[in-house]
């Protein structure tokens, strides 16, 4: 159980990096609100 | 880097449960960041649509906006929460108008007005797009050229879709003029006056004179 549980986090933070770089490569991703996007995305 | 406290803690606990690099915080903050305030601000406006009665009318305007957008960029507010409001009170307005629009229009005069606002906002596409913002950078000049053209391969398809509705009667009037209006705000964000309403949104004394 415990192992599923730590492996379904790493696809958590898999996705949410992949997200944040498709974010990234966009001008913004909808909202009228941008956050900061880190330094290492900036391009 | 400033997120906010439940965006860091979440970002945090992440790292600590799967040992990811350090240098990940960040990434997943601003990650954490986008997906729960375009959930709040979708939610939010698909909310007041549906109290209103025009749910597809707002989704519409939504799913143009966000096509365009996404590479177009355009002018942002400083506050989330404001954000959060502007969103939720504009979609669905834009709903309800083409709701009561497409009542009081002629089909010919319909299909000018939608005419009319593609071309319009084609051309401010083409010369101000795309428009970034201070905490979203464009750093590299071939990733704005990238974004300029797909931003305006972006309206073309909207173009497209819309002619191919409108020539099929697929669907109703109002909902291509829904298009219409996601178009006209997906150009006018991109405009200077927009970027002057929402400083004025972020900071109401300086319609009064006083910068502050």
């Amino acid at each position: 159980m415990n192992k599923i549980f730590y492996k379904l986090l790493g696809f958590v933070v898999a996705s949410l990096v992949f997200l944040a770089s498709v974010s990234s490569a966009s001008a913004c991703l909808f909202g009228h609100y941008q956050p900061q996007v880190p330094k290492s995305l900036q391009k | 880097m400033a997120y906010l406290i439940f965006s860091t803690k979440i970002a945090h606990y992440l790292i600590k449960k799967t040992n990811a690099s350090a240098d990940k915080k960040e990434i997943l903050a601003y990650a954490i960041e986008i997906i729960s305030f375009n959930f709040i601000n979708i939610g939010m406006s698909l909310f007041i649509g549906y109290i209103l009665g025009v749910l597809p009318g707002t989704a519409v305007c939504l799913l143009t906006v966000f096509a365009i957008r996404i590479f177009a960029g355009g002018a942002h507010s400083n506050s989330a929460w404001r954000c959060a409001i502007i969103t939720a009170l504009l979609f669905p307005s834009m709903g309800l108008l083409a709701n009561k629009a497409w009542l009081i229009m002629m089909p010919l005069i319909a299909d000018v007005f939608i005419l009319i606002s593609f071309i319009i906002s084609s051309f401010l596409l083409f010369f101000l797009a795309p428009i970034d913002s201070p905490n979203a950078p464009i750093l590299s000049l071939a990733r704005r050229t990238r974004l300029k053209k797909l931003s305006l391969v972006s309206m073309g398809l909207i173009a497209s879709i819309t002619t191919i509705i409108r020539l099929s009667n697929l669907t109703s009037t109002e909902l291509l003029i829904c298009i219409a209006f996601g178009v006209i705000w997906s150009s006018f964000i991109l405009t200077p006056t927009a970027h002057k309403l929402f400083k004025i949104l972020d900071n109401p004394k300086l319609l009064k004179g006083k910068e502050v």
